[in-house]
């Protein structure tokens, strides 16, 4: 199994580093940029939304992403000591209505569940631990 | 993150490149609500060079399009890469924004 581990600090200038670490992974195996982006964009959504909701004091924390290819599919891993959170149970956003009717925010985790193909939350050891998984070839 | 603002006739163009994530998309969001408090409403937003668009992004232009629909104005998007019309599909911001495939298609809309 190939895999590559990244720390960042709960800082958003983070966000770009991160992303040409993970192309530069994917791009190593020849997978598509469309591929990509759709790992980016979810990656992005998940750590976007610790970095700026999950932590009640100023501290820096750190965010462990781990990237790993298992047999056929792309596994992101993500690891925050931020407060509990499973966005697994956030309610999926209104995307049908009309655009005064249109809520701002709430897209992020709709995205990344969308560009995915399997997402796992669980806590332990009071962590938050987020497990997104892509089918290559899907 | 590369903003570029043109003038043709009444019309505001932003021309966006790189990438529109949580951390650029705050200072996009300046300039474009400081462009409708400063009073143009007819604004052409061109994508030909944006590679990467996330949901703070996507925030910006739906805060922007509900101030101009306030005011009477009118925004029309233009030459979305297949991947950003992806994330605009899912978003169900396709229904909403009024899409070109290029930039005079854009400009012709606005100055109707």
């Amino acid at each position: 199994m190939e895999q590559l581990s990244i720390l960042l600090k709960n800082d958003l200038d983070e966000i770009e580093t991160l992303s040409q670490t993970v192309s530069a992974f994917g791009r190593r195996r020849q997978l598509p940029e469309d591929f990509l982006y759709a790992v980016n964009l979810a990656l992005e959504e998940i750590v976007t939304n610790v970095i700026s909701h999950g932590y009640i004091d100023e501290a820096e924390h750190h965010i462990a992403v781990r990237l790993s290819v298992q047999a056929d599919e792309f596994v992101v891993e993500v690891t925050d000591d931020a407060q509990p959170f499973d966005p697994l149970q956030a309610s999926p956003p209104e995307t049908t209505s009309t655009l005064q009717a249109r809520a701002v925010g709430g897209l992020g985790i709709h995205l990344a569940r969308k560009l995915m193909d399997a997402l796992e939350y669980r806590r332990e050891q009071n962590k938050n631990i987020l497990i997104m998984k892509k089918r290559i070839g899907s | 993150m590369e903003i570029t603002q043109t003038h043709h006739e009444n019309v505001l163009v932003f021309a966006l490149s790189g990438r529109l994530d949580a951390k650029t998309s705050e200072t996009f969001e300046q300039q474009l609500l400081a462009a409708i408090a400063a009073g143009h409403n007819r604004i052409s937003l061109d994508f030909s060079k944006l590679d990467y668009i996330s949901s703070a992004g996507l925030r910006v232009l739906l805060l922007a399009a509900k101030k101009l629909q306030e005011g009477g104005g009118k925004m029309a998007l233009c030459s979305l890469k297949p991947a950003l019309k992806t994330v605009f599909d899912i978003a169900g911001f396709s229904t909403i924004f009024s899409l070109f495939a290029s930039p005079q298609e854009a400009m012709n809309e606005l100055l109707k």
